[in-house]
């Protein structure tokens, strides 16, 4: 590697110096106006590489069709609504905890109805509202697992606040899997017809299963398998959900230690 | 001077006026943009090497409209017209960058 | 405008030189030396009336053509982008609801713990805590697994068109999919499980909407990150094993998509705040009725003084 090879193969430039030296040259900084106004131009071309880079793999909203935005802005004010309340709602307790005088009963009170609310999420206590009843009939073993979990996740898009298949309760870790010619969940088998019991807004949920390309349309396209859709205006999901204990996660510490009396 | 006068007149003219094209003739509008664009900076071009001629650069730009557009038409009978459209702008484009280029040179010794 | 015919050896690219050589009309030149012959200026005057009349009508036919073409596009588009505008108002304003939902939640969460423990109520607050974490409303850190999502490569960078791809567009990573693998993360013992940084929970789902994968009606931007809490020794191997793990082989092996495991300890999954009910109510709800009179925590008064009086 001495110097008179590495350089057997370069041209000479002006000045007898080699192409790498003039790159060397040319790359030390001097402070001129004309290297600074380069400067920025690398620098706008940069960012401008950037952006475009960013903007080709940022989800195109723009490339969808006109029917599909008006779905995501449908969706998109549901949500936003969904959170105006439950921000309203979290505001009034807030409140009134804070306003002290009552605090204890009121504190009490809401902490209970907290408690009441994540029984029902973690599957530990029973609930009743209104939503609908789906049976999915399927005497030629053609249901599979992906398709159950899609309708859980169809369910759970319209508002699904408590779910049940058959005597199972569906929770956040709730998964289905084969077992033989038909679908476990959680590990417990279960039998056709499938009975899904699910509360939450009954005519959103109703809707949500008979769009085109949804559940229903899936199902029928079965062989041999039917689905019936019904609301009611007041059903009870009892089956109830034991919570494995998480050996692994812990929550977060918080950075403010809880005040003491 | 006094055609880049005409010039922005002409604009003025179009942008208030707003004369409705008639549909027939629009998928051709393009085409007749660019060309009328090649024949300008032609001009401007011939204009800085000291070579205008203002008969020729009429008859250019009228030559360039009327055949860019027949060739378009004429693609779009025989079924290439998308093609043939492309093609034109592509030499066209071309020329235009070689004419401001030109241009350039000329201004900004740059 | 003949050319002379010269022999040049590349004369078949006459086309091509012609236009990037010659790009101004010979016209000009061939005039200009005809008049310096003849003994006139090279150039003519330019400030003759056919060319001021030609000015005009480049002018025209230029201001026309940009109102003429421009106007299909605005219709269509204008609907659209306002639709997009909307769209991303809507999802600014969820996000900041979402914040403010989760500071609410954080002050009454410090307000119940005091009162809380000032009545000694700490089984409440300990099932409380409890739910918290097992719902996924609060954040939690752990050993686990990174997994990553992303298009087959070729996807990544084509500009399809929705409306031209071809129904099987084997190589984009579609809500199918993510359903899929999380449903065997959680099989496989997965104790808690986010998409970017979306927490799932008993309400959370994994949808479509036109291109976009969407978890908790929110959109996600590629390359999807799956991020689980679980027994470091078995949840990777139970993954790999079960349905969930192969239906991901298959769809790296077969349709090119990049997926890629990683075993993290400690990762950090944040909670889903804005998580409550509207329709359900508990069968049995564990709000205790305060008995009329007397306020939780301390005895009736002046019973002692009453208690000769017979009650009426």
């Amino acid at each position: 590697m001495s110097r008179s090879s590495a350089r057997t193969n370069t041209p000479q430039g002006a000045g007898g110096r080699s192409p790498w030296q003039r790159m060397m040259l040319m790359a030390r900084p001097r402070a001129t106006k004309a290297n600074a106004f380069a400067a920025l131009l690398a620098i706008l071309l940069g960012f401008a590489v950037a952006t475009q880079v960013r903007q080709n793999q940022v989800v195109g909203l723009e490339s969808l069709r006109q029917s599909e935005l008006v779905g995501i802005l449908d969706n998109a004010t549901l949500q936003s609504s969904r959170l105006d309340q439950n921000a309203r709602e979290l505001q009034t307790t807030r409140d009134e905890l804070i306003s002290g005088g009552t605090s204890d009963a009121a504190a009490l009170k809401s902490a209970q109805e907290r408690l009441d609310a994540l029984g029902v999420l973690a599957g530990t206590a029973r609930a009743h509202g209104p939503g609908i009843q789906m049976t999915i009939g399927d005497p030629s073993g053609k249901v599979t697992p992906p398709l159950l979990l899609d309708a859980i996740e169809e369910l759970r898009d319209a508002g699904a606040e408590a779910i049940q298949v058959g005597d199972v309760r569906v929770v956040a870790s709730s998964s289905f899997g084969q077992s033989g010619s038909g679908v476990e969940i959680d590990g417990i088998k279960l039998t056709q017809p499938y009975v899904i019991l699910a509360i939450g807004a009954a005519q959103t949920m109703s809707s949500a299963m008979e769009i085109p390309g949804g559940l229903s349309e899936n199902v029928r396209g079965l062989v041999d398998a039917s689905i019936t859709v019904t609301q009611r205006s007041d059903l009870t999901v009892g089956a109830l959900h034991a919570v494995r204990e998480p050996r692994y996660a812990r929550p977060v510490p918080s950075p403010a230690p809880a005040a003491t009396p | 001077m006094i055609p880049a006068l005409g010039l922005l007149v002409g604009l003025a003219v179009g942008l208030f006026l707003h004369p409705a094209v008639p549909l027939p003739l629009q998928p051709y509008l393009p085409i007749a943009v660019i060309a009328a664009l090649d024949a300008v900076f032609g001009g401007v071009r011939a204009v800085l090497d000291g070579i205008f001629n203002d008969k020729v650069f009429v008859v250019s730009f009228l030559s360039n409209v009327v055949v860019a557009a027949f060739i378009v038409f004429l693609g779009d009978q025989l079924g290439v017209g998308s093609q043939l459209s492309t093609g034109v702008v592509v030499v066209l484009g071309i020329r235009i960058f070689s004419n401001v280029a030109s241009i350039r040179r000329h201004l900004f010794r740059a | 405008m003949t050319a002379t015919h010269s022999h040049r050896p590349d004369g078949s690219m006459t086309l091509i030189t012609e236009m990037m050589e010659r790009p101004l009309d010979p016209g000009y030149a061939a005039a200009a030396e005809s008049r310096q012959r003849s003994g006139l200026p090279a150039a003519t005057s330019h400030q003759g009336p056919m060319l001021v009349a030609i000015a005009v009508l480049i002018g025209a036919v230029l201001a026309t053509s940009a109102l003429a073409l421009r106007a299909p596009t605005t219709s269509a588009r204008q609907i659209k982008s306002a639709l997009v505008g909307r769209i991303e108002a809507s999802r600014a304003h969820a996000d900041s609801q979402t914040r403010l939902i989760a500071g609410l939640r954080d002050e009454i969460n410090k307000a119940q713990a005091t009162a809380l423990s000032q009545q000694s109520q700490s089984g409440l607050a300990a099932d409380l805590s409890r739910l918290e974490l097992v719902t996924g409303t609060v954040p939690v850190t752990g050993p686990g697994l990174v997994l990553t999502l992303d298009d087959a490569p070729a996807q990544a960078n084509a500009n399809v068109d929705p409306r031209l791809a071809t129904a099987f567009d084997g190589g984009k990573v579609i809500a199918r999919d993510l359903q899929i693998i999380v449903n065997g993360l959680w099989q496989a013992g997965a104790e808690a499980i986010s998409v970017n940084g979306h927490r799932l929970t008993e309400r959370a789902a994994i949808r479509f909407a036109g291109e976009a994968i969407l978890v908790n009606y929110r959109p996600l931007v590629r390359p999807y990150v799956i991020t689980a809490i679980g027994d470091p020794g078995s949840l990777s191997v139970d993954f790999a094993e079960n349905d969930g793990g192969s239906y991901l082989q298959s769809l790296k092996s077969n349709n090119g998509i990049r997926g890629d495991i990683q075993a993290r300890d400690p990762v950090v999954i944040p909670g889903e705040p804005a998580l409550a009910l509207r329709e359900a109510k508990p069968v049995q709800s564990s709000v205790t009725k305060p008995v009329p009179g007397t306020t939780p925590g301390r005895a009736p008064a002046n019973t002692a003084a009453q208690s000769t009086e017979a009650s009426p």
